[in-house]
């Protein structure tokens, strides 16, 4: 790293192109900034989360620290209106550049692996066959595979489409994963009847989290059930 | 003395060796390749871009065929494959440096149709590709290592061949500290904080849909401890990230006076935090399965090395082989 610093195009004055470069390049820097910040508001749910409620009392010990002490909900009701307002001017100021950012599909939101808590799912993919009606599994999510199509259901492309969010459930396009792996499925194996998909709610038990549970101590997760349940029949496809 | 305004437009006036580019344009290239080699491989090109008429998930159809692509030359099964080779030529050139800038855009592009065709399929790797990609469009990247390159003229006074405008390297920097910054500003939820107990790596292993390996809870409870302090060393690592102009603009003035500075060099803090980045890809890359999300961030990292050092490592690199071959080739006659 001792060697010399990148050098000047020019060590004698300026033309008018560096100029121009160096404003383009610091609009672009600005909407890049911009276009990172947060582009949802508060809401009342966020803020009635624990790290909401942390993020209020830290607003809340930093004002009466300067002798401005504000009620919780009146601090809750700024944080609303005032990310309200920084999000209609960051939607204001990023309008422009807009149908360039969609058109690149570009973006600058970059919500890596954000969980809101210990829930996540598994999914189970279950066959009829022409022979009868109990289901037989043939898919669980790291568990076994006897459909042959393990590598693209757990490729990222294919799983961004199929794993749900606890909050928003599965990509608008869940059915048309369902419809596209009976199709697969049917395929390779024409004595099946019917395709279900569906997802395990599973909770995270962390060690020693919960004493007062039955399975305390076994750190494994504990079932909610089913959701985002999927059915295909053969013969019913358009 | 120079206005503030004359030391920014100077500051990005600045020209370099064009090898850390290059470096990041193959990089770049030669992961977006494999990932369509991928696609092609598990067939799913179909499954994934075609219309739903035709086999696709969707939510491209015959009545509404989302992107350009499909609108100029008809929604079809056709299409979907041509714009995937399209992207893959595209991809090809970017990596070799045919037609570098014109590669970069034209992978853009297609990139992007493609995104829009299949918008859940279409992960926050693949934008931030396109992000540098984009800027990869505007640079001197292919001015190295390159097909472009190769009977291209040098320039004399430059060190590695050929000069090339800095500032690309400067906004893909600058591109590496949003990505990271923000993410780790937005960790805020119990799992990454003291709320929860860090357990959110602990949970990530156990997540059936992510985990490369099923692990026993019971070996995964014997490593809550270190999975605690990986979760908070990932989040501080990706928080800290906006000290990184800083650390790069320290070590690029080490030669001016200062303790703070000096001090600031000497604990190396620059190259523990890339040391971290480069270990917390890699053990995503070994403990998860995320495609080429690791190698596709890591692939931007030679934007943080000046191009002076990467010409050093490869010079160290290429002494070091014909040294092996040489000696082999000794033996051979000895023989």
């Amino acid at each position: 790293m001792g060697t010399p610093p990148a050098q000047p195009s020019a060590q004698t004055g300026l033309g008018l192109w560096p100029y121009l470069r160096a404003l383009l390049i610091t609009c672009v820097l600005l909407v890049q900034v911009i276009s990172a910040t947060p582009a949802q508001p508060f809401n009342a749910e966020h803020l009635s989360r624990a790290e909401g409620e942390r993020f209020v009392g830290w607003i809340e010990s930093g004002l009466a620290a300067i002798g401005r002490p504000a009620e919780r909900d009146a601090i809750k009701h700024g944080l609303i209106d005032g990310t309200r307002r920084a999000v209609a001017l960051r939607g204001t100021l990023l309008a422009p550049f807009e149908p360039v950012l969609q058109g690149l599909a570009s973006r600058q939101q970059w919500r890596l692996f954000l969980m809101s808590g210990g829930d996540y799912f598994r999914m189970h993919v279950e066959v009829q066959t022409t022979a009868g009606r109990d289901y037989h599994p043939v898919y669980l999510a790291g568990g076994f595979d006897r459909t042959g199509l393990e590598q693209a259901l757990r490729y990222r492309r294919v799983r961004g489409i199929y794993n749900p969010s606890l909050r928003r459930g599965p990509s608008g396009e869940y059915d048309g994963f369902v419809r596209w792996l009976a199709r697969e499925l049917w395929t390779v194996h024409p004595e099946y009847r019917l395709v279900r998909v569906r997802m395990e709610h599973l909770v995270l038990q962390t060690p020693g989290s919960d004493p007062g549970d039955a399975d305390a101590g076994s750190s494994a997760p504990r079932s909610l059930g089913f959701e985002h349940v999927r059915v295909r029949v053969r013969g019913a496809e358009p | 003395m120079r206005t503030a305004l004359e030391r920014w437009v100077r500051f990005w006036d600045e020209r370099e060796g064009a090898e850390s580019l290059a470096l990041v344009r193959i990089g770049v290239g030669a992961v977006v390749l494999w990932d369509l080699f991928w696609v092609a491989r598990l067939g799913l090109i179909g499954a994934l871009w075609a219309p739903i008429e035709e086999g696709g998930i969707g939510p491209a159809s015959y009545a509404q065929p989302i992107c350009t692509f499909y609108r100029v030359f008809g929604a079809s099964s056709g299409s979907a494959y041509a714009l995937f080779a399209i992207a893959t030529l595209a991809a090809l050139g970017v990596t070799l440096g045919r037609f570098s800038r014109t590669s970069a855009l034209v992978l853009v592009f297609a990139s992007g149709e493609l995104a829009q065709l299949s918008p859940s399929a279409d992960r926050g790797i693949d934008t931030l590709l396109r992000n540098v990609l984009l800027v990869l469009a505007c640079s001197g990247a292919g001015a190295c290592w390159s097909l472009d390159a190769r009977g291209a003229p040098r320039q004399p006074d430059a060190p590695g061949g050929r000069l090339i405008p800095a500032w690309p390297r400067y906004l893909l920097i600058v591109q590496l500290v949003i990505l990271y910054f923000t993410a780790g500003m937005l960790k805020q939820s119990a799992p990454w904080t003291s709320l929860g107990g860090y357990y959110a790596l602990y949970k990530v292993l156990q997540q059936p849909h992510y985990a490369r390996f099923a692990l026993p809870h019971e070996l995964l409870a014997a490593l809550y401890p270190f999975l605690q302090l990986s979760t908070l060393l990932t989040v501080w690592f990706e928080r800290l990230a906006f000290a990184l102009p800083l650390l790069l603009w320290l070590r690029r003035t080490r030669a001016r006076a200062g303790r703070v500075r000096a001090a600031l060099n000497r604990a190396r803090l620059l190259e523990i935090w890339i040391a971290l980045g480069i270990m917390f890809h890699l053990a995503l890359a070994f403990g998860m399965e995320l495609g080429i999300f690791p190698w596709g961030c890591l692939a931007i990292y030679p934007a943080l090395a000046r191009p002076e050092r990467v010409r050093n490592w490869y010079a160290a690199i290429a002494a070091g082989w014909s040294r092996r071959t040489g000696r082999r080739e000794v033996g051979k006659t000895q023989i």
